[in-house]
């Protein structure tokens, strides 16, 4: 029992003392905000996209070929934003929050923490860039046509749909994951030169990445929509994951493929979503709230959810 | 030959690339002034220490057994440390210039080149771990108090200046990052999995982003107004350190692996995270960047050649 408590934080607590040392240096006023930004950037179209890059390319089909995997976190991620979006729409009071509460409760933060959060758990990549490539994609796809459908004032703004949803297919992840798959189907080596260069920018994606969560986090902002933010954050921590790794056990899922699974519904929501959610003028009080709430309450549910897993003998 | 050529080129491109890369990035905007300032104070203050605090906890020093192999390391990294530093107190007329050539002109960048290119030739790191060990500590600690001393262009050493001085090296991040390392290597402590895995994490940024901020500062025109100093410091480096220190180990009877291993120390290019600490220490930043880039770009000949030659002597 203590094992598996112990070996639960072991993987939890490196990460998120990144983001409270991020947190820190932010208050210290060493980081700033324009440096959030463009290391934020850097990390989005540089780092990130070289690190999925490469944890495809080194892949073999056959590791690949888990189309049953990539089947069911793809499926998941239509489930998702389906399952809140509609009760929300019903349910909220404020039908100005459905928007940014539908994204909220629904929008994982899969690409900046899925890896981190993968090696330190189990130690391997393998199923890391699978998410990403299943997740983000639907998940980016579907937050922009809810925050667009939602948007208050006006009718949906249909010039900005499209340019968003261009975005989606224009993602730097996407195109890293598919620059990574001819290598991986056709066993090419990447040269020594490339890769070393790649993993030099692909080194800093994660560590860059927690920094920046810590020194955006604000505690001050998930207690201005508390009823909401709460309310989402527990169907993102809680009820979401339950869900995907009760449907993920009943269907044989286990080891590492759990993990990911895990990592896949349990991930705090997206820092993204908050940019988002204002750019496309919907609630970002609440956005940014959800955030804020989900990144700290993760800490103890992801732990919980390892801990749950271990005991259970799923993982 | 060529095999030599290739892989010291594999190590030395990837550097030079993400260098330029930051250039570019700055060129059209991506990267900002405001970016680069805060990067390179998170480098010096909090992820060069982690890497530091790693590096020394993790020596193993068991292997200070190899006590000559460690002994002439170590004296070769004070006597180039010192011979340089009292060349360019005379001969450098810019005093500003002192503390970047210095530091740009002795300070090799091991984790490069090292490893990878010892086993390379030898199959196995070797005697990479002990060169290591005999000189990281010391260029460290040499450059903290060689760019706290030179700092604005040194002056006169009264009392009160060395009394800053003392107080600045006691300060520095650097320093405590070793000083913490220290106990854990002497007592071969653990260092529990948790903490390694976040320090790992923290030091994982700040080689990429001590080059990114190297493309990002490195302006042509300034470059060349120093391309004498960028010259010199760098044909010292790759040229000549190893033409004086490289015979005298062979007369002292290293060969081989232990002979690469010196090689690999006297004749890497310029660390880079020593531009981030020249310019946070008050001391001339664009020299130091030149040096970088410079040697980088050369180093993959010259060690290629010295490669050569000690083979063709039958030295390696």
């Amino acid at each position: 029992m203590w094992d598996h408590f112990f070996f639960s934080l072991s993987a939890t607590v490196p990460v998120f003392a990144v983001m409270v040392l991020g947190h820190l240096l932010r208050r210290a006023g060493l980081l700033t905000h324009e440096f959030c930004r463009v290391s934020n950037r850097l990390v989005f179209t540089a780092a990130l996209p070289a690190m999925l890059f490469r944890q495809i390319a080194v892949l073999r089909p056959d590791q690949i070929a888990d189309g049953r995997f990539l089947l069911f976190t793809a499926a998941a991620s239509v489930l998702y934003p389906l399952l809140v979006w509609l009760p929300a729409r019903r349910l909220l009071p404020d039908k100005g929050e459905v928007g940014a509460f539908t994204q909220g409760a629904f929008r994982g933060n899969t690409a900046l923490l899925g890896a981190v959060l993968m090696e330190s758990i189990c130690g391997s990549l393998t199923y890391a860039p699978l998410i990403v490539l299943a997740g983000v994609p639907i998940s980016n796809a579907f937050s922009v046509i809810i925050l667009s459908l939602e948007a208050g004032g006006d009718r949906p703004d249909r010039a900005a749909l499209r340019r968003a949803l261009a975005g989606v297919i224009k993602n730097p992840l996407i195109i890293g994951i598919l620059l990574g798959l001819p290598f991986a189907f056709f066993r090419i080596p990447i040269p020594a030169a490339a890769d070393k260069g790649l993993a030099l920018l692909a080194n800093m994606a994660s560590p860059l990445a927690l920094l920046v969560i810590g020194a955006e986090f604000r505690a001050d902002a998930a207690v201005k929509k508390l009823r909401s933010t709460v309310c989402a954050g527990l169907i993102k921590l809680l009820l979401l994951p339950a869900l995907t790794i009760f449907a993920a056990a009943a269907l044989g899922f286990r080891g590492e493929a759990m993990v990911a699974v895990l990592v896949f519904s349990g991930t705090p929501t997206a820092v993204a979503s908050y940019i988002m959610a204002e750019n496309m003028h919907n609630d970002g009080v609440l956005a940014n709230g959800i955030v804020a709430f989900t990144t700290l309450l993760s800490a103890v549910t992801v732990t919980g959810w390892i801990f749950l897993l271990r005991v259970t003998g799923l993982i | 030959m060529l095999q030599n050529f290739l892989y010291s080129l594999n190590a030395t491109l990837p550097i030079f690339a993400v260098m330029v890369l930051g250039w570019i990035l700055k060129r059209v905007g991506f990267l900002t002034e405001g970016f680069t300032k805060v990067a390179d104070r998170l480098v010096f203050q909090v992820a060069l220490p982690c890497m530091l605090f790693l590096d020394i906890a993790q020596m193993d020093t068991a292997q200070l057994l190899d006590g000559r192999f460690i002994a002439y390391g170590a004296a070769v990294t004070l006597i180039s440390i010192f011979a340089i530093w009292g060349l360019a107190k005379v001969f450098l007329k810019d005093k500003t210039l002192v503390g970047s050539f210095v530091q740009g002109s002795y300070r090799s960048s091991a984790a490069v080149l090292g490893v990878a290119l010892i086993a390379n030739v030898y199959d196995d790191a070797g005697y990479a771990p002990l060169m290591i060990l005999a000189s990281v500590p010391l260029y460290n600690i040499f450059a903290v108090l060689i760019l706290t001393l030179e700092a604005g262009g040194g002056g006169r050493l009264d009392g009160a200046r060395l009394r800053k001085a003392a107080v600045g090296v006691c300060k520095n991040p650097i320093i405590l990052g070793i000083l913490a390392g220290m106990p854990f290597a002497l007592f071969r402590l653990p260092i529990p999995t948790v903490a390694e895995k976040g320090l790992h994490m923290v030091a994982n940024v700040a080689t990429p982003l001590a080059l990114l901020s190297i493309g990002a500062a490195f302006v042509w025109g300034d470059a060349m107004k120093k391309a004498k100093p960028t010259v010199w410091a760098s044909a010292i480096k790759l040229v000549i350190l190893p033409a004086v220190f490289l015979p005298v180990a062979a007369a002292l009877g290293f060969r081989n692996a232990q002979l690469m291993a010196i090689l690999i120390m006297l004749g890497s290019p310029t660390t880079a995270t020593s531009y981030i600490m020249a310019k946070q220490m008050g001391n001339d930043g664009v020299l130091a960047n030149g040096i970088i880039v410079l040697t980088t770009l050369l180093s993959a000949v010259t060690i290629t050649g010295w490669i050569f030659l000690l083979r063709t002597l039958g030295l390696l």
